[in-house]
């Protein structure tokens, strides 16, 4: 290690710890916008449970709505988190050390987020706790062969899997702001949050085969969660569920999603707490790589998907599908959704071929709020137009989400951003530790 | 208590093996660094973590706690569902899977807090700190 790599480390914790210095006048802004996004959703709900679930666009045939949708979304945009934390973790991918940090609270984040809306869908939210198997008076129990019941499994493991994840992540890197801190209250929260680590050597041995073997579950897990949500469809005989890609599907679609909005909150981050020296473009175009990688993925799904029903010989399967590309014609239904969606996840992601488009930060950030909107796209369609046109036609229907539903949307994502803005200022915002070890 | 501080990894390193080569005892070397360095556990002659024993109990119990759970309940509560057999092994895998996973990572975690001595109380109120220096702590003979 040179003298220059001492200097480095010296500036790396400067730098990184300045971001949690005083909050300016933008962040006050967003942080405002945020809560008060929160705080209607809230309000709406309130007003749902008092009201009942008719306030809900949600009826027959079309059952799950944007409730679920969004639920689908934001379980979507965790799994990155995990994939950047865990996975690349396990292949050695350096650019992973920027990312995963701040990746891995959107994953906590995301999760606590969609965890709101099966209780929101739920319209008698107060019975809940039902879903849980615990001993009762009824003398009943769950249904163990329902993919609903693994949902609760699933996502409950996973938020509680992401959660040790990152804080084992950050004890040294707590320590390390224990010795920053500025007040009494930030010194004490940070000694105690550190557990008094003080990087020994049998605490490092014990520390990397730790972190080692949590890779090894989570890498696991995030591909077993997507797929049981996926699961919550496929184990269905509905048209356009019905189909054994849904697995795969929707794990490389949650990914998609995933990296788009790493790419989204990153960016300003990096902006705001002036990290550009840390975070470079190169770093960038491993994101910028894997969102490419998974795009191509979702586009051969979307073939497949037409593939599978076509070979299938299926009537019901056929008229489906045709229905999602050409809708009807009367108006309300569903076809430029799809065309924006395909536009959004297959198309414009095409551009990350070129390495122009791959190191522009500018365009990533465009190019990431396209393919959030075409991931929350995908999943509407997947799950209302199946819904809309099953077997029947004397039972199909048209959905339009409510002015209540779109507001518990909006406030879906006021309490994600508040809580990012949050971990911003409260916690290191990268890996410092990690990021040191690569200069010595 | 002889100290030994250092600005980078070479020189701690350096001084780690010449302390142990002149016959100091491993047991009286402590060493401290910012970063992990593997090479100082080799030197310090160091024994594998029992990190991963935890790792594969609570992962084996985990499982064997999904399945319990799923067949206990579903002989408690007989329910035919879709024309299944009541004990439906492949649907509880997932479960048996998920919980696998939940209690492997906990026990993981609760092994390396018992292996690696954390939370140590005394070092929250008053906690050493070797700020960016990579530290050799040397115990006097007694």
């Amino acid at each position: 290690m040179t003298e220059q790599a001492v200097e480095q480390h010296h500036r790396l914790e400067r730098d990184i710890l300045a971001a949690m210095s005083r909050p300016t006048k933008w962040y006050w802004v967003a942080l405002g916008v945020s809560v008060a996004a929160f705080l209607m959703g809230m309000a709406l709900w309130l007003y749902m449970i008092l009201t009942g679930m008719g306030v809900a666009g949600i009826n027959n045939p079309v059952g799950w709505g944007v409730f679920i949708v969004d639920f689908v979304f934001w379980v979507g945009i965790a799994h990155s988190g995990t994939l950047i934390s865990a996975v690349l973790f396990l292949f050695r991918a350096r650019f992973r050390n920027r990312f995963n940090r701040a990746a891995e609270a959107m994953t906590i984040f995301a999760v606590m987020t969609a965890g709101l809306f099966p209780l929101i869908h739920l319209g008698r939210v107060w019975f809940a706790y039902w879903l849980f198997p615990y001993p009762n008076n009824h003398l009943i129990w769950p249904n163990f062969k329902s993919p609903l019941v693994w949902d609760v499994f699933a996502v409950s493991t996973y938020l509680t899997v992401s959660a040790v994840f990152w804080y084992v992540g950050l004890i040294p890197d707590l320590a390390i702001a224990r010795r920053h801190a500025k007040n009494r209250i930030q010194m004490w929260a940070y000694r105690v949050f550190s557990l008094g680590w003080v990087g020994s050597v049998q605490q490092w041995k014990h520390y990397n085969k730790l972190y080692g073997l949590l890779a090894c579950f989570a890498t696991p897990l995030v591909v077993s969660v997507h797929s049981v949500v996926s699961w919550d469809f496929a184990m269905s005989v509905i048209p356009g569920w019905h189909t054994t890609i849904f697995a795969p599907y929707f794990v490389a679609g949650a990914i998609l999603s995933g990296c788009a909005m790493v790419i989204t909150l990153m960016v300003p981050m990096r902006k705001f707490f002036r990290l550009e020296e840390i975070i470079t473009v190169k770093h960038f175009e491993g994101i910028a790589q894997m969102l490419l990688l998974t795009s191509l993925i979702v586009t051969y799904s979307y073939v497949v998907e037409y593939a599978i029903a076509f070979y299938s010989g299926n009537t019901y399967e056929i008229s489906h599908f045709v229905y999602r590309l050409l809708g009807a014609d009367e108006p309300g239904h569903y076809r430029y959704a799809y065309w924006v969606m395909v536009a959004c996840n297959s198309v414009l992601p095409l551009l990350l071929f070129f390495r122009r488009v791959r190191t522009s930060i500018p365009a990533l950030f465009v190019l990431s709020l396209f393919v959030n909107v075409g991931m929350w796209l995908e999943r509407f369609i997947i799950i209302v137009t199946s819904l809309a046109r099953d077997f029947d036609p004397y039972a199909w229907g048209l959905y339009k989400p409510t002015i209540i539903e779109v507001g518990i949307t909006i406030g879906s994502f006021g309490l994600f951003f508040t809580l990012f803005l949050l971990f911003c200022k409260a916690l290191p915002v990268l890996a410092i530790t990690e990021i040191k070890e690569e200069y010595t | 208590m002889q100290e030994y501080r250092f600005e980078d990894e070479h020189s701690y390193l350096h001084k780690l093996q010449e302390l142990v080569d002149s016959g100091v005892p491993v047991r009286r070397i402590h060493a401290f660094s910012p970063i992990p360095v593997p090479a100082a556990e080799q030197i310090l002659r160091e024994k594998p973590t029992f990190v991963r024993v935890f790792a594969i109990a609570g992962a084996l119990l985990g499982m064997v706690a999904g399945f319990a759970l799923c067949i206990y309940t579903v002989l408690r509560y007989p329910l035919i569902v879709g024309g299944k057999p009541v004990v439906s092994i492949l649907p509880f895998v997932v479960i048996a899977f998920e919980l696998t996973i939940l209690l492997g990572s906990l026990a993981t975690f609760a092994g390396f807090l018992l292996n690696a001595r954390l939370p140590y109380i005394p070092r929250i109120f008053n906690p050493d700190e070797y700020g960016t220096h990579f530290t050799i702590l040397v115990e006097e003979e007694r």
